[in-house]
């Protein structure tokens, strides 16, 4: 594409000068999903339909997974929600055998 | 990803179908026996003696036709629903038809004397021995029934497809079930009470600890990437099927993902209800509440859990009448399992709402995409407002007015005719659809590895612990006390 190509298109999504294309596709996205409602999610119980070129063999899926190391932000997330989880478990024991002695 | 479905979804249908029987049997009340010609299965020696109308007022009418007519109206019922939901309705008469009636079988063979009689009606048999197992073998025979046919009838099982809805069947029993939990209730208030408490309880450990742990374990040892991890996590440690489809959703991962984690929840659900009611039945028959909270915690789908609850129900009560002579009320270590699930899968949706905002705002958020509140309440399972309604409307009615316990009990038992049933038709084709060949499948070793190490070296105990911390000691009320 050329280059008073890419800034008719810029300017035409009301993106300034010094977007870059990342920022370009990100707008573009954005308006084709408000172009195209999002489908509601299925009731609990029912599955999504697979693609078809997505349907494969569990092995197929499990070799093309890649590699990803925990990041710190999912080592916070775990670590805040095991903590919270036991201490909000310790607080309903009290409340359990303060409150409903008949559970006791 | 997720495309909209003609008619409405197996959870309305199965909220309006119990109602249906909820307020059938309301009648009653107003001196209407609506339901009273439904079968009432009892244990027999002699098969000609095993049928009989639950209702006196219908004593007249031969066990056979009482039969058929239940046939009749549960074929009816389930095929106006199924129309709702957009199946070929000829295939459904045929296929809910054969389920049915080899539920039925099952459910009729389990109450075979020398399978279900307990000791102190051995002499009224005359028999010296039974399993004592009571008539809830049928449960068990239907299951195993329903495995034979599923794993080695394939042809056979495609017939019956259209009728093999095993979740909307235990709804359906699940809505019925709350109004004969309410009368329960409204005799054992505190008891109730604690239930409902440790049912929210069950929600900080499922949500918290159990996925928080589950996810570490199989992104850290297993090296499982976050699309695999999240919907892995939400199916072993909070709901199974619906927990991984909702998370999947939820971070916007493929669809064959949480469908492949999915197919193993089923299949590990169900070797948890095979086991787990016998090693509740011989450890902890002294802790019965304990036992039932055990169940809600740590099966892992709806029908297996409330199954699960129901069997741990008879055997238990089965085995403290027979070892100490005490006949505990029977309902209340099923009323805990249901509640305790119940209250893990009503936060489906908020958690669902909860991942997506964490995996957008810090994880990884994909071009134009949007977290909307609107979720939780789309994910929220409808049938627990049916369990909810009926559970209060009887709660409420007999504590208003404690002279109509007694009334409320006989429409209750007669609801419960057809609720029984459809715990029937949910064990029968939990079995059909459990397909063991897929432990087969190369490639499963890994997914099956994390199941089988948080499951069994972790869920199932920690659930057993907090259990214990809440219930040891507390046993259901006695009858005739």
């Amino acid at each position: 594409m050329k280059v008073y190509e890419v800034e008719r298109i810029r300017k035409l999504l009301g993106l300034p000068e010094e977007a870059g294309n990342q920022e370009i596709e990100a707008r573009i996205a954005e308006l084709i999903a408000k172009e195209k409602p999002s489908p509601k999610p299925l009731p609990p119980e029912e599955k999504p339909e697979v693609p078809a070129p997505e349907k494969g063999t569990l092995v197929t899926e499990l070799s093309k997974m890649e590699f990803e190391p925990l990041l710190p932000v999912e080592k916070k997330l775990i670590s805040w929600s095991i903590a919270l989880g036991v201490v909000g478990l310790g607080f309903l024991v009290w409340v359990s055998y303060t409150f409903f002695p008949a559970g006791h | 990803m997720e495309e909209k479905k003609q008619g409405i979804s197996e959870d309305w249908l199965s909220f309006w179908l119990g109602m249906v029987v909820f307020v059938l049997g309301l009648g009653y009340f107003f001196g209407l026996d609506l339901l009273g010609w439904g079968i009432k299965t009892s244990v027999w020696m002699d098969i000609t003696k095993a049928l009989s109308p639950v209702s006196d007022t219908f004593k007249g009418v031969p066990g056979l036709t009482s039969l058929f007519l239940t046939y009749l109206f549960m074929l009816v019922l389930t095929e106006i629903g199924a129309s709702f939901l957009g199946v070929r309705i000829g295939k459904f008469i045929l296929a809910f038809s054969i389920v049915f009636w080899i539920g039925y079988v099952c459910w009729l063979c389990g109450h075979f004397a020398y399978i279900a009689a307990t000791p102190e009606t051995l002499a009224k048999f005359g028999i010296s021995w039974s399993l004592r197992l009571t008539g809830e073998a049928g449960f068990i025979v239907a299951l195993v029934a329903g495995l034979i046919v599923g794993n080695f009838f394939p042809g056979f099982s495609e017939t019956l497809k259209e009728a093999t809805r095993p979740e909307l069947y235990i709804k359906t029993a699940i809505v019925i079930l709350g109004a004969g939990l309410g009368v329960k209730s409204a005799e054992a208030i505190g008891l109730a009470s604690a239930v409902l408490f440790r049912g929210l309880c069950a929600i900080v450990e499922a949500y918290l600890i159990y996925w928080a742990v589950v996810y570490f374990i199989s992104r850290k040892y297993f090296k499982f990437s976050r699309e695999w991890a999240a919907p892995l996590a939400s199916g072993i440690s909070i709901c199974g099927v619906s927990a991984a489809i909702a998370t999947g959703g939820a971070i916007r991962a493929r669809p064959v993902v949480p469908i492949m984690v999915s197919s193993l929840v089923v299949i590990f659900a169900v070797v948890e209800l095979i086991i787990l009611p016998f090693v509740a039945q011989t450890f902890l028959w002294q802790e019965p509440m304990v036992a039932g909270a055990w169940m809600g915690l740590a099966v892992k789908t709806d029908g297996a859990a409330v199954a699960s609850g129901a069997i741990v129900d008879s055997l238990i009560r089965s085995k403290a009448l027979a070892e100490a002579g005490i006949n505990y009320k029977e309902g209340w270590m099923l009323m805990t399992a249901t509640t305790v699930k119940m209250f893990i899968d009503i936060f489906i949706g908020v958690w669902a709402f909860i991942l997506a905002i964490i995996w957008c705002a810090v994880i990884e958020c994909k071009p134009g995409e949007r977290v909307r509140p609107g979720q939780i309440w789309e994910r929220f399972p409808k049938f627990v407002i049916g369990y909810v309604l009926t559970f209060v409307i009887m709660l409420l009615l007999c504590l208003a007015n404690p002279g109509l316990i007694k009334t409320a009990k006989a429409a209750t038992a007669q609801m419960d005719t057809f609720r029984v049933l459809f715990f029937v038709l949910t064990f029968f084709t939990i079995g059909v659809v459990s397909n063991f060949k897929k432990l087969w499948e190369e490639g499963i070793g890994r997914l099956a590895a994390v199941y089988i190490l948080c499951l069994f070296g972790f869920i199932i105990w920690v659930g057993l612990l907090i259990s214990w911390i809440f219930f040891h000691g507390v046993t259901p009320p006695i009858v005739g006390a």
